[in-house]
């Protein structure tokens, strides 16, 4: 079982993340996020497209939802400020941190965060399939 | 035991469900020291349209074979 950690970034109805979406049963993939996701997404969806919002209410309740890990917000703290909460809760929870933001997390891409794979979503289902690993069949369908 | 160094040497021959207890002790005491959960990151349309596009070109790439 990989443990996938889903960030607000990852909303797209044709993209590589919805396809992680609806390939994740049959490939024994857990999506995971948190309470702070729900509120960046709360905060940010409502103002992009009526689609995008109904492409994230399709994957809420598919969602296995952790507990947030708050960390503290210090001078001399030695994790970047932005993007520490999504990045210290997928740490305590995943595998895997999928993420389309490259503005704050950029240059932890394709790297390991103390063993914290750091993918977007097209390159995990790459790594996915080089590794001889994925299923693109059984799964959710929406 | 009083150093970092000793504490995690400690904490990593813990069994994984007490690992996990660890952290979620450690979480708990920051949040009782007043370690608010920050405000929800404010994103760009720009950006958000950025995401969706990357994504969908991911999706070509994998699906071109590479």
């Amino acid at each position: 079982m990989t443990r996938v950690f889903w960030p607000a970034s990852c909303a797209s109805d044709r993209g590589a993340s919805r396809a992680i979406f609806e390939w994740a049963v049959g490939n024994d993939w857990t999506r995971v996020s948190t309470p702070y996701v729900l509120d960046e997404v709360g905060r940010n969806l409502p103002r992009l497209t009526v689609a995008a919002t109904s492409v994230w209410n399709t994957f809420q309740p598919r969602l296995w939802m952790a507990t947030d890990v708050l960390t503290i917000d210090r001078r001399g703290a030695f994790l970047p400020t932005k993007d520490r909460p999504i990045l210290v809760s997928a740490l305590a929870w995943a595998d895997v941190l999928l993420t389309l933001d490259r503005a704050d997390f950029g240059n932890l891409l394709n790297q390991s965060f103390y063993g914290l794979n750091v993918l977007t979503p097209g390159d995990f289902l790459l790594t996915e399939r080089r590794a001889g690993r994925l299923s693109t069949g059984a799964g959710e369908r929406t | 035991m009083s150093t970092l160094a000793e504490i995690e040497a400690a904490a990593d021959a813990l069994p994984p469900q007490e690992k996990q207890e660890l952290f979620l002790f450690l979480s708990a005491r920051l949040r009782a020291e007043g370690v608010p959960r920050p405000e929800p990151r404010l994103f760009t349309l720009e950006q958000m349209h950025g995401w969706a596009t990357d994504d969908e070109a991911d999706m070509k790439r994998f699906h071109g074979g590479e």
